[in-house]
């Protein structure tokens, strides 16, 4: 397999190097390099985003904390912020891979990655953020910092590291002015991560736990494969909403 | 279709033409004759082609050897100092953890970055810290086991 490599050093050179080439956007390569490997096609023409350092920040405002989309899992790790206003998305980057895996894979690969078993994905479809993009580039997630958002995660596999997730669950709650707001994602229980609107309704409008688990079974559509059974997957999406929910209402 | 890189590996410059798509494990091993790195899997699953970039740990059979422009790589290669064996290495010796030998190069590199950020590990920052990286033979206590003697010796200097 052949590919040009092209190294721009801005978001913009980037954004018009893959319009005119027709390419793939290329981070840490932790995803689109396995998919060569097993002889997927990739793109003729990788746009490494590598060098741009704007991909590569992390920063704190009074209000904020925006990550770049080519920022590593490790660095996420690292961003002490990141542990106390974004538990959720914390605890999702400390159980992605391996060490190596996560020095290398990025927030935004696994955002844009399509594959339901991305574990980043379902926190950060809890914790809302604003989504920048430049064309069809991701280039930072902007989180609010909201003292009193409680967030949590969960992922089921079959190893401690290196494990595809056989399903991974994110809730958060926060409540202003009397109003209360959950969140439930799913992952790995869909060809896609699921947000799950109802479930998250059900929550947020009564508490009613035992029946936002049994509407979480009409928004989940896991299926049998090589890592667990569809009924598997629906009794532990029951049991950790639960856990989950009483983690973050507490 | 290749490209220039400049790099450092195990301490000496490099420059040369590199192909786009060439792997970093590829071009160590096919180009550097460092074979050392080894591929266990090629997708980032086991850990044996592990080497060191500007300090961290990645898995060279998914890095891009172009990505290394300007960067320091450091392989098993590059451990010993003046044809002497490392103190991790000796220590993985002493407590039997090298049986087969495959991942020993991979554990070793994923062993001196885990030193390099957390110098004094419990055995559980060691296991997590070896998370990445696969071995068939040992069980890994003889890894933890060496971890913690090089961390202790190192505490008492």
């Amino acid at each position: 397999m052949d590919f040009r490599l092209h190294f721009p050093s801005t978001v913009e050179d980037a954004v018009a190097i893959k319009k005119a080439t027709g390419g793939s956007y290329l981070a840490g390569g932790t995803i689109l390099m396995v998919d060569r490997y097993h002889g997927k096609p990739v793109a003729k023409d990788m746009v490494s985003l590598e060098r741009i350092d704007a991909l590569h920040a992390i920063k704190e405002t009074a209000d904020t904390i925006e990550i770049g989309a080519a920022c590593s899992f490790t660095q996420i790790e690292e961003f002490p912020p990141v542990k106390e206003y974004l538990w959720a998305l914390y605890l999702s980057t400390t159980e992605i891979g391996g060490p190596q895996v996560r020095n290398r894979g990025t927030i935004g690969g696994n955002w844009c990655s399509r594959s339901p078993a991305s574990d980043a994905v379902a926190p950060i479809l809890v914790l809302n953020p604003e989504v920048r993009m430049v064309e069809d580039l991701v280039v930072s997630f902007v989180f609010r910092k909201d003292q009193a958002l409680r967030s949590a995660f969960r992922k089921v596999g079959k190893r401690t590291s290196l494990a595809v997730s056989i399903l991974s669950i994110a809730v958060s709650f926060t409540e202003e002015n009397g109003k209360r707001r959950v969140r439930v994602a799913v992952g790995s229980a869909a060809p896609t991560v699921r947000f799950c609107k109802e479930t998250s309704r059900v929550l947020s409008e009564s508490g009613d736990i035992e029946a936002a688990k049994d509407v979480l079974m009409t928004e989940i559509s896991p299926i049998d494969d090589r890592w667990g059974s569809a009924e598997y997957r629906r009794v532990v999406a029951r049991g950790l909403l639960d856990e989950l929910y009483k983690e973050v209402t507490e | 279709m290749s490209q220039l890189l400049r790099c450092t590996i195990n301490g000496k410059s490099f420059e040369g033409m590199v192909r786009d798509d060439m792997t970093l494990l590829r071009f160590l091993r096919d180009e550097l004759h460092l074979t050392g790195t080894k591929e266990g899997c090629g997708e980032g699953d086991c850990g044996a082609c592990t080497v060191l970039v500007d300090g961290i740990s990645v898995n060279s059979c998914l890095f891009l050897a172009l990505n290394a422009q300007g960067r320091e790589v450091l392989t098993i290669e590059g451990i010993e100092k003046d044809g002497e064996l490392s103190k991790i290495q000796k220590a993985f010796i002493r407590h039997g953890a090298i049986q087969c030998g495959f991942c020993s190069p991979g554990m070793i590199m994923s062993a001196e970055a885990l030193l390099r950020k957390h110098p004094d590990p419990s055995p559980e920052e060691i296991r997590r810290g070896l998370g990445g990286n696969i071995c068939r033979c040992t069980g890994y206590q003889q890894m933890v086991d060496a971890i913690r003697e090089v961390a202790e010796n190192r505490r008492r200097i």
